[in-house]
Formats: structure tokens, C-alpha cells, sequence
């Protein structure tokens, strides 16, 4: 049995055949078509469209995984390589970058932006999946509340314990004027999106300012309280990424909706007004 | 993180795939076991629900939330560890859902909202806007909007349905404005027997609108013309046919110029080169044509040497000639000349005063041999006494009959009735005609024996309308005789040298057929246009403008020194026929145009359509519309 | 909050036949190797004719029928009491003459309906389907019909067979050591069985001296020759020598049989020190006295390495150590021994044929050929070459697999691991996973991780489904086709026993709901209706597992971590 680390490299380049392959005989197609002085729109402008369909298919596979329609990564794969087929066909349909009329001018803005968004996710999706197995935790992303009040909880009882214990309130202050707010949710969410060492820096910092004050029992409790934070960056930082690598979607998802609709619209005005 | 809080006795399935996620959680706090409930509610105001038994309540939260609680339920069979109740929130893949359902919503909602209101009329922007109109569209469609091209605009859905499965067939909409030389929907607008079946054509394959203010023609590549024309090539340089023969001089010009004698003789002669022109643009005006050079008119051109010998080529219309003997009454002579009672004597012996032959042109209208005076001794002489009793009716009446349409009016204009009746009488009496005063300004005059038209200058209405009348009479002639007659009438008035006005030196007279009427002859009195190519583009200016004026024209038009130019000029066929230039090749044109100079596309130098225009209503409904408007 | 109570089901609610009558009991009583059984020694609570009405069955094939399939993982055994029967022996049947037969996957139809047929309410079941699930049972445990073979004479005359005649007893091994059938039984003539099933079978052995010894001596005679004789090296043997092999073989177990119910406390408290806690089957360096079997269990193969062990291998049931060097000895090399230290991993029921006897019928079979000794030859270096692949395996390599040797995942052969360098951690393998299964997820994304290796909280289908031990019902069981454990949650009375035995935590006690999203309560204590989860592999699906098959990333796979190779000819796209 094989483990597949990744697609294979073969698929891939069939797959990214396959779509040049397309793209080429809509381009032939289409340079026919206007020598013959037919309207190439029509040729390429079905193509986009049924890669369009295929497109926002996914969305409808992702609903059916009961259904043999061949796998989701197949379907993955298929998607990116027609995503940036679609924009190739896109401009060959639209004979440039940019669209004259202000429907035309519309579905451009919506379908850039669908694009962007796609290409942002797709570069995500492949980078961040490394930085979180690298941060040495996994979390769910629906239990990083809970994780974090778990943690604070713990602090929290460390310190109380701490105060109690030796009857210095230096730790007790600390947190109460620094460390709580920081242990309240995420925190450092920009600089956790570009890999920032800041965080890293800013609890060690915080818990080093701080040791010269205490002594050698407060330390001890010091280093598990520099433990739990330690902790909480590592989810913190699984909490920008993966919210990342959702959110990205609420973006693309809505906006290739947006476009669909008004691609079929533009359909019904062509087959109505023009053909 | 410990691995056993996935335990199976320590934690729940993970449930994504549930629509809300607990408020407590979304506060960062710690979320409750139960979690919210499907409909939205919290789930988890209390851990348990204690169950009654043996009159004690037991607490029955489960295994994995901890199992039962320290303090257990409350005497009431409460459950103690309650919560106030939290507001779950969505979670993102529900989020998600509705914003996809709040974009697709906003986009029919603008859909509809421009179906509904009319854009000027809501005064927003309609998202169905195709794109603004070319301007001079968007000027042509104000009234009408865009119903003036789209027939389901407007139109309920049913139409709207029908309109998809039918034509919108947009290009009959073009030419409710639009008109051309030919059919409307035919390549090249003519109606041409391709080799191959072409099928109709159609505007917008080329013409797009909803493009901007700017026209978007698509611009014709050699591709687009090789897919119908057999003769494929993509340029000048490579595959483009040799141009025919003779181009461009394919048409014997109307007006005799012989460049090689103007250039190289008459133009050096010293006596005449202080009015010859400096270069080819001293008679061609350059800047007003495209294609074709005309010349300069003939005042500018041609007068300073040649109007001086218009005026000295005459008419003779009637030469009293050489008689037998005096067979005019006597009696009807005095009459009709008021002669004095005894101013008139007989002669014994009647010696005529003239020893010449009737002109040709009376001899015509007379039908009389010049050369015969026992024949046309009478009807001169009864002409001469018509003429006495009644001036030029007798003429007129003569050349109306020869012709279907009366000419004489145009033939004898300005001829004095009394001078002719005089002239008349006198020849009556068998004397000369003395003319009280000379003709200097030309018209009709009478001299000794002779009426005689000199021309007033270039374009004589009377000398052209003898010149038509010549040919018109010299074709249909019955009777051999009176046939040969006209001809020799009709060559001398055409002849180049002796004929009236000299006209002929410079207009060409060509046969022009014409299958109803027969084939007849014309003097072309006009410079004439000959172009019929209409689908070929030539800028002569642009030319001009890059090369230069001074060697611009002959570096295309080269003078063959060879040819006899004014040969082709006696017949009166006008195919057969060599200019004084050397025929323009494909080489000529090649000097620049090659693919690696200037390269030719088709679209270059030629177009497609054939005569647009437009129609002549729609102008008349704009310029109406223009004059309503203040 | 209303609750919907329903009667907490209880061990013998659902009797293994329908039909059993007390006649039928009478009946069997009467049999002699059931008349044998001391009825006295069998507790109040689990008594003989108990066992006998709930635990066993009558039931009747006709003449060709195929009574247990090759491969099949059953989990009865059966008794012959009228007729008699064919063993197919090695190398068996080919699996379409068996009739074999896959779960019944959805139709296309029924597959779509799973759209908008699942509830929005988690662990909603239905709950008068547990009233009616008696005839469910029927059709299910009776099967509605048996495959039965075409032209017996032919299989006869072209397949070593064995015969089993009135009194025998077949199956018990498989049943009792959960391990898959070893050969195809079909009927001979019209016949009559006791199925008994394996909870029944379990007791009699425990209770009956007779059964033990019956038992264990068919496991000789029957189960060991078959074992053997399904080891490739011991093939060529006929039943003769067969059982001089058989008769000097010896029995070895190694490690606990319930290892499962204390690896996982132990090691969480760290009270297991990885292979130093595992007993030595083998030692590297020992003199290699015979060729070691694997029966059942799995044993760690390793080689010392600086100051540790590295692991190279396991073996599984059915894998055998130890030609290769055997083969050097007797060949004359004198300083041959152990090449490798083979110790057992929780359990493992080894058997040990003595050189002796290897010599004798293999080696020398080995070398009388023709070409008997290039075979040889060849046999032996294969063995070599491939121990020498594992041992040229860099640490790296080799970590994932000591990694999951260490965990016990060598014990899965469909377990869900994840790549978390891929991953995006999208869960749409787990919302696969609920649309498939009714709106409810059967795994965690989440488990153990190793580097960007993360073995995910779904049921790993083991080789060795310890889960299966103890289930009163007999709710969890293996698929007759496909080898998958699967649970009947029409049976499950939500004992838990099976979710504790899990040393994975890859069962979930869940809490039911009914289809107005109620909980489910016992009414005579309020407690909720619990029902044992797990992965089903999607058995009913017809796109297989749809974790797998939903991942966009290629990221999730189901291995068995012996067969794992990492695809060189792949990206990190």
C-alpha cells in the first residue's frame, strides 16, 4: 500500500495537459471561428461556461460524498487546474483583461476576486497545513475555546495556589495587569498570519521580566504558568491559521455564487437579445 | 495535549456538521457539555435531569462529562450545577451558506430590479446594462431605446421564452437604417456567383456595439477573406495576384492629353513654356480626390494656348454656290425682299456669282450632291427664296426633319432672321452679300455666300449641339445617298482639324453601345470619373504627403515614351486603347510595401461594402426629430 | 424534557436462533458430545440449556452448500449432527465459486436519498425498529440463502478435500481465536449443524473439561494442520508428513490475552517501557532451533541498534521466521543464530516447528528436486534479501513503523492515518463521515500524532479485534464478507464493553435520540440509552470509505502499517 504525501506529480501534469490541451483547441477554435467571421463568443463563451458548472460542481460533490463521483482530491486537483483554465478562457471569451459594458464590468470584478481568492486559498491550503503540524500541537478548531479556557482556568488555580502558597501577590499581579488579557482568547492574530516570532518573544518576555522578582517557589510556579502560555501561542497560532483556512472560503464561495448567477443571467440575456 | 481528552469515556464525537455552536464557546469561555440544541437554543442550562428514585434524587450526568457531581441534585430534584442560558451562534460552514445565499439574492435582486424599472426612470445603474452604445448609435436609439435593435426588449416572458428558441436575427434591425449598393446580407453586398456556396452574411459578424463610445468594427484579416475567396494569401508581398493589365488605366480617357507631346515637346518649346506648369500638380489637383487625380478645369489647363484656336474653326451652314441658271421667280423675290420697283432688272444672260460647291451641311439638309449643280441647282434656289420670303424657318424646318427631336432651335440660336433674309435676297438676285459688320465675338454671321458660326469660345453651346447633331444624323440613314452625306458632314464638323470649334482636337468621340437603341457615337464633353472598382481603396493625398510632391506622381506613373498615344483616338473604340503611362504593377507598389516595410493587409486597400449608405427616411425622421427638439 | 423509555435489553434477548425450542434443547441434550458436558459445573446465570436455546442453533444445508467460506471471519462454530461435510484444502476455492458475497451496498438511489434523508438531530434511531429487529435477525444471522457450489465431483476431483463427518466439530478456532476462517467447508450430503456461537463456545471451554481437551486437540489435528499447510514452506507436505510436522510442532503463547484491557492505562502512566517489557520470543544471537509461526497475535521483529532496538517488522498471523537461518545451518555454516530478536507484542500464540523437522521435510524436500536447491536457494535468499531491505532502512524510515508498533496501530489494517502536512484541517472527512452514516460523524479527527503522521480516533478494522471479546450480543462482529468490524445497532445493548476494550478509544458511547430529538431513557432508571459507534467502513456505501474519498488533500488514507510504503512519485502539491 502506498501513501500518497501529495498528488502524484504524473496526475498532476496530465491533469495541467489535459487543461492546456483545452485551452488551446478553444483558442484554435475560436481564431477559426472569426476567420470564418462567426462569433467565437458563442464557441468559447459554452466552454467557460461548462467549465464554470464543473467549477461550482465541486461545491455540490463536497454535499454528495455517498455518491462513486470519483474522489474529492481528483476533483480538487481538477478544480484548481480548471480554475486557472477558466481564467485563461475567460479573458479568450472577453478578447482581453477588462470588460466594456457595466454587466460585463460586474461579472470581471466578481470573477477576479473569485480567482484571487481561489489562488490565496490554494497557497494557503499548501503552506499553512506544514506551519501548524510544525507548531508541535493539533487542535480541533471547534475545542479551541474550550482549550483556552481550560488553560486559563489552570493559570488562574496556579496562581491563586501560587498566592496562597507563599503569600506573594508579585505573580498574582502580574497576571492580573499583563498576562489575563492575554490568556482571555487569541491573541496576536496578524502576526501569527505571517509567521511572526513576535508572540514567541512577547510570553517569554513577559515571564522573564518577572523572575527577578519571585523566588524560588513562586519560579517553579512561574514555569508551568510559562508553560500553559506556551501553550496557549501554539493554539493561538492554530487558531489564525485554521481560521484562515476557513475563512478564506467565505470569500471565494459566495462570490463564485455571485457569479454563477450572473453568468446564467448574461446566458438568458444572450439566448434572448442576440441570438 | 494529553491524548485521553479524546478518550472514549472523555469526549464527545466533534459534530461539524451541526448548524450552531455553543455562545458560551464564541466568548472564549468554557462551552457546556450538551451544547446548543439543533433549533438554535441553549443546550446546556443545566448538566443532567436527576432522576427520582427510592424517593432520592440521583444525578445523572454521564460517564464522560465527568460522571455524577459532587453536590448532587438539589432537594427539588433540581440539577445544581444550572447556567444562565447562552446565545449559540452559527457556525462558519452555516455563515458561509448564507452569505452565498445573500450574494446570489443580491445579484437577482439588481437583475430584477432592472427588469422592473427602467434605469433612467429608477435612476440606478441596471446590472442587465450590456455596455454603452457607440455614439452615433446611442444618438440613433434615443427614442426608441433598446427596442430600436432588440425585438424581445420590452416584451413579457412569454416572448422572452419564444426569443430563445428563435432568431433574434439582430442585422435586419440594421438596415431599418442602413442601406448599401447592394443586397444588404450578400458578401460584399453584390450579388456574386462564388465558386463555392457562401451563405448569406450577417452585420454583426463584424459589427459589435455595447463597446463604447467608440465604433467596434472587427478588423478584416487575410484570414477572414481567404475563408471565401479562393485565391488565398495573406499579403501584397506574398500571393497577392498581379493587378490586370491595363491598371489603372483601363478606360480611354475623355479628353485627349497626350503627356509625352505636352511634356517633352510643347512644354519645351520656348515660345509656349512660360505657360506650361512647373510639375504633374500644376493641372491634377491632389488633395480633393482619393483615388482618382482629376485634372484642373480647362480654363486653368488648357486655355492659355488653346483658346485662342477654338475661334478660328467655323461653321459654314450654307454656301451659295455655283448655279445654272436663275430659276427663282422674280416676281415672289421682289416681294418677299421689298425690293424697289425697278431696282430689279433682269439679266440677259445668267452668269452665276458663285463658282464654289454647296457646304457640306446644306447639302445634307438638302439631300444634294455638292458636286452636280444641274441636281441641286432648284432646291438651292428655292432655299434661297424660302430663306428670302421667311428667313431660317426654311433651315429650321429642314433640320427638325431630320431628326426625331427638333434641334434647330439649339443649332441656329442667335442667328438674325434679317441678316439672313438679306443675304437671301441678295444671293436672290444672284449678287454677293456684303456684311455690314464683322463678327468678332463669334456667333452667326453672313459673309458674301456664306452663313457661317463662329465659336464664341471653349464649350459653345451652338458648335456642341452641331457636333451632336452630327452624330445623331450620321446613324439611321436610309437612303445610301443621303447616308454618305451625313457622313461627310458629320466627319467634317468632327474633324479634329477643319471641324467647328476644333473640338475634337481634345474631346474623344467613342462608340457607345447599347443593345437597345444600336451603337452610336459620343463626344465626351466632360472629364469622366471610370471608376468601377468599388471595393478598392487608394489615397492618393497620403501618398503624396510621405514622398513628396516633386518626383511623388512619377514614381508610380512613369511616361512611356514609346506609345503613340492620339493613335488610339481615331477610331472610336474605346477599349483599344494604351495610355501614355506605363501600366502600375504590383512592383510599384512593392517598392514599399513589402512585409518587411509597410505591410499590407487587405483591409488596406480594399473595402467591403459596397455604396453604404443610409436610408433616406431615417435621415428625415432624425433631421425631424433634431428640428422638434429646441 | 419528555423521555422515550425503552427496556434495557439484556444478554440473552436476542437468542442466536429464533427457533430453539426447548424440544430442540432436549434434543441436543441427547447428543453425545453434549451429553458429555457435567451440566453441574455451568453457573446458575449461564447455565447448559441456557446456553443452548440462546447461544446455539439448528441449523440444515443442503447437499453443495457452503457451510463457512475461506477467509470468512465467523464467529460460531459449528457441530455436525446429521451428514457430512467437505473441508477444502489448500490452496482452496477460488473466492467466485464460493459465492461470495459483498454487504449489500446501497443502490445509487438509496445512496442520493442520504441527501435529504438524514436528520438534523444527532443519533436519532428509530425506535420501534429494536421491537421488530427479531425477524431482522432472522434474515440477517440465517442468511436467506446459502451459496452452494456447482459440480461438486469436479471441485473433489481437482481440490484436496477433508472430510467431516457426524460429531465434528469445526470453526471453534476461528471463532474462539478471532482470526479468519482458514478453509472452505461446504456440505456433502443433506446435514443438520449446532451453530454454536462463539459466546456459547467460550463458555463450554471454560466450564467443560471434555470441550478444553476437544477442542485443543482438534486445534492439533484440524487447525494446525490447516495452519501449516497454509504456510507456504509446508505446502508441498502430504497429510502424512504433514502430521509428523503438526505432531512435533510446539505451542508457545507469549504476552496476556487481554492484553488490550491494561496496555492503554499502563502506558499512559508509563508503566511500559516499550520493548523492554515484551517478552522475548526469540534473541538476536540465539541458536535458531526452529521456524517460529505466527497463530495469532503479532510479534515485534527488531535488531539491536547502539543502545536500543530497532524495530524492522512485525509479523501478523500466518508469518513465519526463522528458514532463512535454519537453512544456513544445515547447509554448514555453523555460525549461523538469531539474526533478529523476535518478541511478542501484548499477546501472541506462536508455534515452533523444530529444526529437526524442518530439515527432514523441507530442507530435504528443498534439495531433491532437480532444482530443488536453486529453489532453495532462492527461498532462503528472498527471506534474506528482504530482512536485509528492512535492516538497510534508515532510522527515519523506519520511525513511522516503530512509531506504530509502539502505539499497537500494526494491529489495524484499515487505520485512518493522516497527513497533517496536507491536511487543512477542512473537516470534511468528518462531514462526509456524518452524511454517510445518518448525520453522524464515527471518528475524531484527532489521535496520536507523530511528526506530520496523525493516526485519527476511527476504528482500524484489526487483524486481531479485540473489541469483539466480551460482547454479550454479539453486536460487534466481523462482515461475513469484507473482513470490516462492524456493530448491529439493533443489538447493541450499550454495555460499553466493547468501547473499553478498544485500546484506540475508537468506539464512542452515544446517547439516542428519537426523531423529535428526545433523548432515549431506560424508564426504570432515567439513564440514557447508550449505543456503542464506530467506523463501519462504509460497508453500505457505494463510494467506500468516504473519508477517504472526501478529502480534497489526498491527505486521510486507511493503511496497514506493515504494507506502507511512502509514494516517492508524488508532490507536496
Amino acid at each position: 500500500m502506498k501513501i500518497q504525501q501529495g498528488f502524484s506529480l504524473v496526475r498532476i501534469w496530465v491533469y495541467v495537459f489535459f487543461g492546456t490541451l483545452l485551452f488551446l483547441v478553444t483558442w484554435i477554435w475560436t481564431y477559426q471561428i472569426d476567420s470564418t467571421l462567426g462569433i467565437s463568443a458563442f464557441a468559447n463563451g459554452w466552454i467557460l461556461f461548462g467549465i464554470l458548472v464543473f467549477l461550482s460542481l465541486f461545491s455540490a460533490r463536497k454535499r454528495l460524498p455517498f455518491l462513486p463521483l470519483a474522489s474529492s482530491s481528483r476533483w480538487f486537483l481538477l478544480h484548481v487546474v480548471c480554475g486557472f483554465l477558466a481564467l485563461f478562457l475567460f479573458w479568450l471569451h472577453i478578447g482581453g483583461m477588462w470588460s466594456k459594458g457595466f454587466y460585463g464590468q460586474v461579472i470581471t470584478i466578481l470573477f477576479y476576486i473569485t480567482s484571487i481568492s481561489g489562488v490565496v486559498g490554494l497557497f494557503i491550503e499548501k503552506v499553512y497545513p506544514r506551519q501548524l503540524t510544525r507548531s508541535g500541537v493539533e487542535v480541533i478548531y471547534e475545542r479551541i475555546p474550550m482549550e483556552i479556557a481550560e488553560i486559563r482556568e489552570e493559570v488562574e488555580s496556579l496562581i491563586l495556589k501560587c498566592t496562597e502558597e507563599t503569600g506573594s501577590s508579585t505573580l498574582a499581579e502580574h497576571y492580573l495587569e499583563t498576562l489575563r488579557r492575554y490568556f482571555q482568547r487569541p491573541r496576536f492574530f496578524i502576526n501569527n498570519i505571517f509567521g511572526s516570532h513576535l508572540p514567541q518573544h512577547w510570553v517569554r518576555q513577559q515571564c522573564m521580566i518577572l523572575e527577578r522578582f519571585l523566588n524560588e517557589k513562586e519560579r517553579e510556579y512561574l514555569d508551568k504558568v510559562y508553560a500553559l502560555a506556551e501553550k496557549k501561542r501554539k493554539i493561538d497560532f492554530h487558531y489564525t491559521l485554521q481560521t484562515l483556512l476557513k475563512t478564506w472560503l467565505l470569500v471565494h464561495i459566495p462570490l463564485a455564487g455571485a457569479v454563477m448567477a450572473m453568468v446564467i443571467w448574461h446566458l438568458i440575456l444572450i439566448m434572448v437579445f442576440f441570438v | 495535549m494529553e491524548d485521553n481528552k479524546f478518550g472514549h469515556d472523555q469526549s464527545n464525537y466533534e459534530r461539524p456538521n451541526l448548524p450552531y455552536r455553543c455562545g458560551r464557546a464564541s466568548l472564549w469561555q468554557t462551552p457546556c457539555n450538551h451544547g446548543p440544541e439543533v433549533d438554535g437554543t441553549c443546550g446546556g442550562t443545566q448538566e443532567c435531569t436527576p432522576f427520582l428514585k427510592n424517593d432520592r434524587w440521583e444525578c445523572r450526568r454521564e460517564k464522560r462529562f465527568g460522571g455524577p457531581c459532587e453536590d448532587g441534585p438539589g432537594s427539588g430534584g433540581e440539577c445544581s450545577i444550572q447556567r444562565p442560558p447562552c446565545a449559540p451562534r452559527s457556525t462558519l460552514r452555516i455563515i458561509r451558506g448564507r452569505l452565498v445565499l445573500l450574494a446570489v439574492s443580491i445579484v437577482l435582486a439588481l437583475i430584477g430590479t432592472s427588469l422592473v424599472l427602467d434605469p433612467k426612470v429608477g435612476g440606478m445603474v441596471s446590472i442587465s446594462d450590456a455596455g454603452p452604445l457607440s455614439k452615433s448609435h446611442a444618438k440613433f436609439t434615443e427614442k426608441e431605446g433598446c427596442a430600436t435593435c432588440h425585438i424581445a426588449y420590452g416584451q413579457g416572458p412569454v416572448e422572452w421564452i419564444k426569443a430563445v428558441f428563435s432568431n433574434s436575427d439582430l442585422s435586419s434591425r440594421c438596415v431599418n437604417c442602413h442601406s448599401f449598393g447592394g443586397p444588404s446580407f450578400k458578401a460584399h453586398n453584390a450579388n456574386m456567383s462564388p465558386d463555392r456556396k457562401v451563405g448569406d452574411t450577417q452585420c454583426v459578424m463584424c459589427h459589435r456595439e455595447h463597446n463604447g463610445p467608440g465604433m467596434s468594427v472587427r478588423a478584416l484579416f487575410s484570414d477572414q477573406c481567404n475563408s471565401c475567396h479562393k485565391n488565398k494569401f495573406t499579403s501584397l508581398e506574398h500571393g497577392h495576384p498581379e493587378f490586370s493589365k491595363k491598371y489603372p488605366y483601363f478606360n480611354r480617357n475623355s479628353i485627349k492629353f497626350d503627356h509625352g507631346s505636352h511634356l517633352k515637346k510643347h512644354f519645351e518649346n520656348p515660345k509656349v513654356s512660360d505657360k506650361a506648369p512647373g510639375s504633374c500638380i500644376g493641372c491634377h489637383m491632389i488633395t480633393l480626390e482619393d483615388r482618382e487625380v482629376r485634372p484642373s478645369s480647362y480654363e486653368i489647363v488648357c486655355a492659355a494656348c488653346h483658346d485662342s484656336q477654338i475661334k478660328k474653326k467655323e461653321l459654314i451652314l450654307l454656301r451659295l454656290p455655283e448655279l445654272v441658271q436663275n430659276r427663282i421667280d422674280r416676281d415672289s423675290l421682289v416681294q418677299a425682299c421689298n425690293f424697289p420697283e425697278g431696282n430689279v432688272k433682269e439679266e440677259e444672260e445668267f452668269l452665276s456669282v458663285s463658282t464654289e460647291q454647296p457646304a457640306l451641311v446644306s447639302a445634307f439638309l438638302l439631300n444634294i450632291p455638292e458636286d452636280d449643280p444641274e441636281i441641286y441647282d432648284q432646291p438651292i434656289q428655292d432655299l434661297v427664296l424660302a430663306m428670302a420670303e421667311e428667313s431660317s424657318v426654311p433651315f429650321a424646318e429642314l433640320i427638325d426633319s431630320q431628326t426625331e427631336t427638333p434641334m434647330s432651335e439649339n443649332l441656329l440660336m442667335g442667328l438674325n432672321p434679317e441678316v439672313l433674309k438679306r443675304a437671301a435676297c441678295s444671293w436672290g438676285l444672284n449678287r454677293e452679300y456684303e456684311s455690314p459688320a464683322e463678327v468678332r465675338f463669334g456667333g452667326w454671321y453672313t459673309d458674301m455666300l456664306e452663313i457661317r458660326y463662329k465659336p464664341s469660345g471653349h464649350a459653345d453651346p451652338v458648335v456642341k449641339s452641331w457636333l451632336e447633331f452630327a452624330l445623331a444624323v450620321s446613324l439611321n440613314q436610309k437612303e445610301e445617298d443621303k447616308a454618305a452625306r451625313a457622313i461627310a458632314m458629320r466627319d467634317q464638323i468632327l474633324s479634329a482639324k477643319d471641324g467647328v470649334g476644333g473640338c475634337i482636337k481634345c474631346h474623344a468621340v467613342s462608340e457607345v453601345k447599347n443593345s437597345k437603341v444600336g451603337s452610336h457615337l459620343a463626344v465626351a464633353w466632360k472629364y469622366e470619373s471610370k471608376s468601377d472598382s468599388p471595393y478598392v481603396l487608394y489615397k492618393h493625398e497620403n501618398h503624396i504627403e510621405i514622398l513628396g510632391t516633386k518626383g511623388a506622381c512619377s514614381n508610380c506613373h512613369i511616361l512611356n515614351k514609346e506609345v503613340d498615344y492620339m493613335a488610339s483616338f481615331k477610331e472610336y473604340d474605346p477599349v483599344n486603347w494604351v495610355s501614355n503611362f506605363e501600366f502600375i504593377s504590383k512592383k510599384t507598389c512593392m517598392q514599399c510595401h513589402s512585409e518587411s516595410q509597410i505591410d499590407l493587409e487587405c483591409q488596406k486597400c480594399h473595402l467591403y461594402h459596397f455604396k453604404p449608405s443610409f436610408k433616406k427616411d431615417m435621415l428625415v425622421v432624425k433631421a425631424e426629430s433634431v428640428s422638434t427638439t429646441p | 424534557m419528555a423521555i422515550t423509555t425503552q427496556v434495557r435489553p439484556q444478554r440473552w434477548d436476542q437468542p442466536f436462533g429464533l427457533f430453539m425450542t426447548e424440544l430442540d434443547v432436549d434434543r441436543l441434550l441427547t447428543i453425545p458430545e453434549i451429553a458429555a458436558i457435567e451440566e453441574s459445573k455451568f453457573p446458575s446465570h449461564c447455565s447448559l440449556r441456557g446456553i443452548l436455546k440462546n447461544d446455539a442453533r439448528i441449523v440444515k444445508y443442503s447437499a453443495g452448500d457452503i457451510v463457512i467460506r475461506e477467509g470468512d471471519y465467523g464467529n460460531s462454530a459449528f457441530l455436525v449432527l446429521d451428514g457430512s461435510l467437505k473441508v477444502v484444502l489448500f490452496p482452496g476455492l477460488p473466492g467466485q465459486m464460493l459465492g461470495r458475497r459483498t454487504i449489500q451496498k446501497k443502490t445509487f438511489w438509496q445512496a442520493l436519498k442520504q441527501l435529504w434523508s438524514r436528520s438534523k438531530i444527532p443519533e436519532v434511531r428509530d425506535v420501534k425498529r429494536y421491537g421488530l429487529h427479531a425477524m431482522v435477525r432472522e434474515a440477517e444471522d440465517l442468511g436467506a440463502s446459502h451459496v452452494f457450489l456447482q459440480d461438486v465431483p469436479a471441485i473433489l476431483d481437482k481440490n484436496k478435500t477433508a472430510s467431516l463427518g457426524k460429531g465434528a466439530l469445526f470453526g471453534e478456532l476461528a471463532a474462539l481465536g478471532r482470526t479468519p476462517r482458514t478453509a472452505t467447508i461446504f456440505a456433502e450430503s443433506d446435514i443438520e449443524l449446532l451453530e454454536i456461537r462463539w459466546q456459547g463456545l467460550r463458555e463450554f471451554r471454560k466450564y467443560d473439561q471434555g470441550w478444553r481437551r476437544l477442542i485443543d486437540q482438534r486445534y492439533r489435528t484440524n487447525a494446525l494442520n490447516a495452519h501449516l499447510r497454509a504456510t507456504s514452506i509446508f505446502s508441498h507436505l502430504d497429510d502424512k508428513d504433514l502430521q509428523e510436522v503438526a505432531d512435533a510442532t510446539l505451542f508457545e503463547t507469549y504476552g496476556k490475552f487481554d492484553w488490550h484491557l491494561t496496555y492503554n492505562k499502563l502506558q499512559s502512566q508509563d508503566k511500559i517501557h516499550g520493548i523492554k517489557d515484551e517478552p522475548i520470543i526469540a534473541n538476536q544471537g540465539d541458536y535458531s532451533d526452529g521456524i517460529l509461526l505466527v497463530r495469532a497475535g503479532f510479534a515485534r521483529v527488531s535488531i539491536d541498534r547502539g543502545n536500543g532496538q530497532q524495530t524492522l517488522t512485525y509479523l501478523g498471523t500466518g508469518d513465519f521466521y526463522g528458514a532463512d537461518e535454519l537453512f544456513r545451518v544445515w547447509q554448514g555454516d555453523p555460525n549461523v543464530g538469531m539474526r533478529v530478536t523476535i518478541t511478542a507484542l501484548g499477546y501472541a500464540e506462536m508455534l515452533r516447528v523444530p529444526s529437526k523437522i524442518v530439515e527432514k521435510h523441507l530442507f530435504a524436500y528443498w534439495s531433491s528436486g532437480r532444482d530443488g536447491f536453486r529453489q532453495a536457494n532462492s527461498q532462503s535468499s528472498f527471506e534474506s534479501r528482504r530482512l536485509q531491505d528492512f535492516i538497510d532502512r534508515t532510522l527515519t524510515d523506519g520511525a513511522l513503523l516503530e512509531w506504530a508498533v509502539e502505539e499497537r496501530f500494526i494491529n489495524g489494517t484499515q487505520t485512518m492515518l493522516i497527513n497533517l502536512d496536507r491536511c487543512v484541517r477542512c473537516d470534511d472527512c468528518v462531514q462526509a463521515c456524518s452524511a454517510t452514516h445518518g448525520g453522524n460523524p464515527r471518528f475524531v479527527r484527532h489521535g496520536k500524532t507523530f511528526g506530520n503522521w496523525m493516526v485519527a480516533n476511527a476504528c482500524m478494522h484489526c487483524a486481531d479485534p479485540v473489541c469483539m471479546i466480551g460482547c454479550p450480543t454479539g453486536a460487534i462482529h466481523r462482515s461475513m464478507s469484507g473482513g470490516m468490524v462492524i456493530i448491529n445497532d439493533d443489538t447493541c445493548i450499550g454495555c460499553e464493553t466493547c468501547a473499553n476494550s478498544c485500546p484506540y478509544s475508537n468506539i464512542r458511547m452515544v446517547s439516542i435520540n428519537d426523531e423529535a430529538g428526545q433523548l432515549i431513557t431506560d424508564p426504570q432508571n432515567q439513564k440514557p440509552i447508550l449505543k456503542a459507534t464506530k467506523c463501519d467502513l462504509c460497508a453500505d456505501q457505494i463510494s467506500g470509505p468516504a473519508c477517504v474519498f472526501a478529502c480534497p488533500h489526498d491527505a486521510v488514507s486507511r493503511v496497514d502499517f506493515r504494507k506502507i510504503e511512502i509514494d516517492e512519485n508524488s508532490t507536496g502539491f
